[in-house]
């Protein structure tokens, strides 16, 4: 389906999902608060925080088994409270556990979800198969559920999400207690879903493979938005104190007292022991990398390798969250 | 300190406590005693009608006299305490009857399926202390529950005509007969893995010690049977060898000490007998509760599954191997294994549980209509001299199975897929709530087939063996009646399991709702019966025919609402029809006239009919809000879309 009506250009691209002002609260306690953010479509966007931070709560408004008490949310311009049968239609929802029935096979439980998203028997077998073949279960088909392993049903529930060919998939921890590889095996999914168009709202805990994943985020702690853009935006830490990575063939005697000498240079931190030629050096704010790098060839030091250093996602996650339990 | 008291017992304090800081532990101990109570002061005012009215023991008793005073009137109620004890104390037993089992069933499984039995295996408590400690912490609020009803019987003995004797020994039976119901269900809870199919077996052995009580019972004579021997005077099993053996050997003993044994005018030789007379009931007691200790290590880890499915299947594969041997494997009519149209919920239900499968309820067909039949005829011939009312006995206790399984299935239908945790997936697809909880109802249609026929087949030998007139018109309503009596059941039993998030609590639930809505109306209408009835000594305004129909509709009205209401009145128009309506029923003081009973019957249904339009439309209605979803009112365009369901729907 696309995500161009008639009339707009590609300028005015409609949000995969739009949350505006969301608050919700359960029995006095606050779950959300003012929360907004929006996921453009054919991204893969990650959604993490702290436990109980409100993310599961979010999941369950948009995929619309939940009344928020204030706020709008919108999923391809339809309102999940006023056209939820609009928008059931076009997500598929992998909630945080394997909920499955145990004692059908494969090709029965994907049936009964084609059944219930109103495919015809016609097209069930064509989908069934192509779902299959893309989760690479096409060969356990006529198996029971209760005899797959746990990586093999989280399989089948991502089959089962597909079988009506949504444009959004709203994953609530996909990966949370499958093995190494099975965890990996998803992600190859996931990466290969995008390329088909998809877009892929993931909750998520393995921040790394979030970081490689994703193109964009959104940090939510205590009912709180506290970050949503590009990932890049969020490792990149450019803006306050861009800090750069110099790697060195050899290094001479007083190099770090000559680097600390050079302009808009703020501190250049020791190299590790075990190499002794990598180099983090922070720069001022108004520095800019070129006019580093040329004051740093003015030194004649022999230069590897120059790179801005990212933050990892664990650090930005533990900068962007409060500590502590909440209350 | 706050449990000095019981500084021992870590488990009995933990489950008191949890049950104290439920709210629900309160409204349910107030319900119940409202009932309870309203039964017993029911009871306690018609025996005194009753006594009053017909004389009392010894000429005690006298009978009213217009213009007697108040003095008088009250002193006429003397002694009749011996004649209201014994109407009063079977509520008591049928209390613990119906609700020991209740209680414990759940005790161990509730650990089960919150996965916490393995760590209070790992500590120091050992298996025996756990079960005893959650033995005792359901008996204490089945004693509390007891006492509620103790201020009554103190009313009851205050009358005169209760020695003390008969009191402490039903209160020693009452206590016996909670320990017997409560190890049933400590032994399920123990056995099971899940708090519904431990409720479901605590009830079927309830049921088959009630239904098997001519063997059963001359072997281990509940403390309910004894009680009725002793005290209603119940030959209930003249050659009872191994009961005569025991209370003839307390006999002995008792005469050898009777000297010393009486104190405080309780004679302690008397209670002597009567506890080694439920030596037996004690020994069947501690022999479920040792079961239970067994079981509870080795069934502490066992996996969700029906009980039922698995008999099922080993059934099937009896039947496989002999059809092997026999017919090299010729099948004549095959199971159909299509897929589902556009009714997946349905279709679920009719082909992957064991009540839905179409080749396992013709099992369960046969398992009841065989017994049912052979009943028939046989309860047919033994009460044919008092209007047969073994067969209405038989219909009733059919009718608590069939309410009883449709309760348990409809009111876990959604609670058992939120406990298994598949609700959200399906909640996620564009099928509306309404269609949801409806397919789930269609679903259960063969189930509600096959319930129907053991009822209809006692309400067809009904009409051959009364030979009335009106026959057909009373089978075509006892047909109607049946099945629109089971579609409220089932969809008032939906709407409120919908509420839930556990299954015990659903299930629960429902069954007291259910339980409630047949009783209470019945009780409301006997009250009224027995407050403003035609009484038979003296004159009333229902002697005359107008105030006798007028009597008649504000008798019955409660249970208009009541889904037994149109059964009881069909039975009763073809009573009167047959010309046996008074040897059976306090209606007919009110009318006899078979006219006016159909038509009451008819317009009972009529209005039943209706009521249960409105119950769907209700449920359906507050299908979204109660499953917790958000839901559009789509227009046509986009359920044309969807194309869901294309079955009928109730």
């Amino acid at each position: 389906m696309s995500d161009l009506s008639p009339g707009r250009t590609a300028t005015e691209i409609v949000p995969a999902i739009s949350v505006m002002d969301l608050s919700h609260s359960f029995k006095g306690h606050q779950a959300l608060n003012q929360v907004a953010f929006s996921v453009m479509p054919q991204t893969l966007h990650g959604f993490v925080g702290p436990n109980g931070a409100g993310k599961t709560t979010t999941l369950k408004v948009i995929c619309t088994l939940l009344k928020p008490n204030w706020g709008k949310v919108q999923v391809f311009g339809h309102d999940v409270g006023r056209e939820s049968v609009s928008v059931r239609k076009r997500i598929g929802f992998m909630p945080d556990h394997f909920s499955m029935y145990r004692q059908m096979t494969v090709f029965e439980y994907l049936d009964f979800f084609a059944a219930a998203y109103g495919l015809s028997m016609g097209q069930r077998d064509q989908v069934i198969h192509d779902v299959l073949t893309l989760t690479d279960m096409d060969g356990r088909r006529n198996d029971l559920i209760s005899g797959l392993s746990r990586g093999m049903q989280q399989r089948v529930s991502l089959a089962r999400v597909l079988v009506h060919d949504p444009d959004l998939l709203l994953l609530d921890e996909p990966a949370s207690g499958l093995d190494p590889r099975a965890r990996i095996e998803l992600m190859e999914i996931l990466r290969e879903l995008r390329r088909m168009g998809k877009t892929i709202f993931i909750s998520s805990h393995i921040l790394s493979e979030l970081a490689e994943l994703c193109d964009s985020v959104t940090i939510i702690d205590r009912g709180q938005v506290r970050f949503s853009g590009p990932m890049d935006a969020l490792l990149d830490n450019s803006q306050d104190h861009p800090t750069y990575n110099l790697k060195l063939a050899s290094v001479e005697a007083h190099v770090i007292e000559r680097l600390r000498s050079l302009a808009g240079v703020e501190e250049v931190s020791e190299p590790e022991v075990a190499t002794g030629r990598d180099f983090v050096i922070q720069l001022s704010a108004e520095t800019s990398a070129n006019s580093f790098l040329a004051s740093v060839l003015t030194l004649e030091v022999p230069i590897v390798a120059f790179s801005q250093q990212r933050r990892h996602l664990n650090q930005a996650f533990m900068d962007l969250t409060s500590r502590g339990v909440r209350t | 300190m706050r449990f000095n008291l019981i500084p021992q017992l870590p488990l009995l304090r933990r489950e008191l406590t949890e049950l104290a800081n439920r709210r629900r532990t309160y409204i349910v101990r107030i319900i119940g005693a409202v009932i309870l109570l309203s039964i017993v002061f029911v009871v306690l005012r018609t025996s005194i009608a009753r006594a009053t009215s017909m004389g009392g023991p010894g000429g005690f008793a006298m009978p009213a006299i217009p213009g007697m005073p108040p003095a008088v009137a009250r002193i006429r109620l003397l002694g009749i305490g011996g004649q209201i004890f014994p109407s009063i104390v079977p509520w008591l037993f049928h209390a613990i009857q119906l609700l020991m089992p209740a209680l414990c069933c759940g005790t161990i499984t509730m650990e089960k399926e919150r996965n916490t039995l393995g760590t209070l295996l790992l500590t120091r408590l050992s298996p025996m202390a756990i079960i005893l400690e959650k033995l005792g912490s359901r008996l204490i609020p089945m004693l509390t529950f007891l006492l509620l009803t103790f201020p009554v019987l103190a009313y009851v003995y205050s009358l005169g005509g209760v020695d003390t004797n008969i009191l402490t020994s039903t209160l020693w039976l009452l206590l016996c007969e909670c320990l017997l119901y409560a190890s049933i269900g400590m032994l399920c809870s123990s056995w099971f893995r899940t708090t519904v199919s431990a409720f479901i077996a605590s009830y079927v052995i309830v049921l088959i010690l009630q239904l098997s009580s001519v063997v059963l019972r001359r072997l281990t004579p509940t403390p309910y049977d004894i009680w009725r021997a002793e005290y209603q005077g119940l030959d209930f099993s003249n050659p009872q060898f191994l009961l005569n053996m025991v209370t003839g050997a307390a006999s002995r003993v008792s005469t050898v000490m009777e000297s010393r044994l009486t104190w405080l005018g309780i004679d302690f030789s008397l209670l002597l007998q009567l506890a080694v007379s439920t030596l037996p009931s004690l020994f069947v007691t501690v022999t479920f509760v040792a079961l239970a200790r067994f079981f509870l290590f080795r069934r502490a880890f066992v996996t969700s599954s029906s009980p039922l499915l698995k008999l099922f299947r080993v059934l099937d594969r009896f039947f496989v191997k002999l059809n092997e041997g026999t017919t090299r494997g010729i099948e004549i009519v095959k199971d159909s294994n299509a897929m589902p149209e556009f009714d997946p919920i349905a279709w679920r239900e009719r082909t992957r549980k064991s009540l839905g499968k179409a080749r396992y309820l013709f099992r369960i067909l046969t398992v009841l209509e065989v017994p049912t039949i052979f009943i028939c005829a046989l309860t047919a011939i033994s009460s044919a001299a008092t209007g047969f009312s073994g067969l209405r006995a038989l219909l009733a206790m059919m009718w608590v199975l069939t309410v009883l399984v449709l309760t348990v299935k409809a009111s876990t239908a959604i609670s058992g897929e939120r406990a298994r945790e598949t609700i959200e997936p399906l909640l996620s697809t564009p099928m509306t709530a309404a269609q949801i909880i409806s397919e789930k109802i269609v679903g259960m249609r063969r189930l509600m087939i096959v319930l129907s026929v053991p009822l209809l087949t006692i309400h067809f030998t009904l009409m051959q063996l009364m030979n009335s007139r009106l026959s057909i018109l009373y089978a075509i309503t006892a047909v109607v009646a049946t099945f629109n009596s089971m579609l409220m059941i089932t969809w008032v039993s939906a709407g409120f399991g919908m509420r839930f998030l556990s299954q015990t609590k659903s299930l629960m639930a429902g069954i007291t709702i259910i339980v409630a809505w047949i009783i209470i109306p019945m009780l409301v209408s006997l009250f009224l019966l027995s407050v403003s009835g035609p009484s038979q000594s003296s004159w009333s305004p229902y002697d005359q025919s107008t105030f006798r129909t007028a009597g008649l509709v504000m008798v019955s009205i409660p249970l208009w609402c009541c889904p037994a209401g149109p059964v009881l009145f069909n039975e009763m128009a073809l009573n009167s029809a047959a010309g046996t309506f008074e040897r059976w029923n306090v209606f007919s003081r009110l009318t006899d006239s078979p006219a006016t009973l159909f038509g009451l019957t008819i317009v009972v249904l009529a209005f039943q009919i209706f009521l249960l339009y409105l119950i769907r439309i209700i449920v359906l209605r507050l299908a979204p809000r109660l499953l917790n979803r958000l839901e559009s009112h789509p227009d046509h365009s986009e359920l044309s879309q969807v194309a869901l369901s294309s079955q009928p729907v109730y």
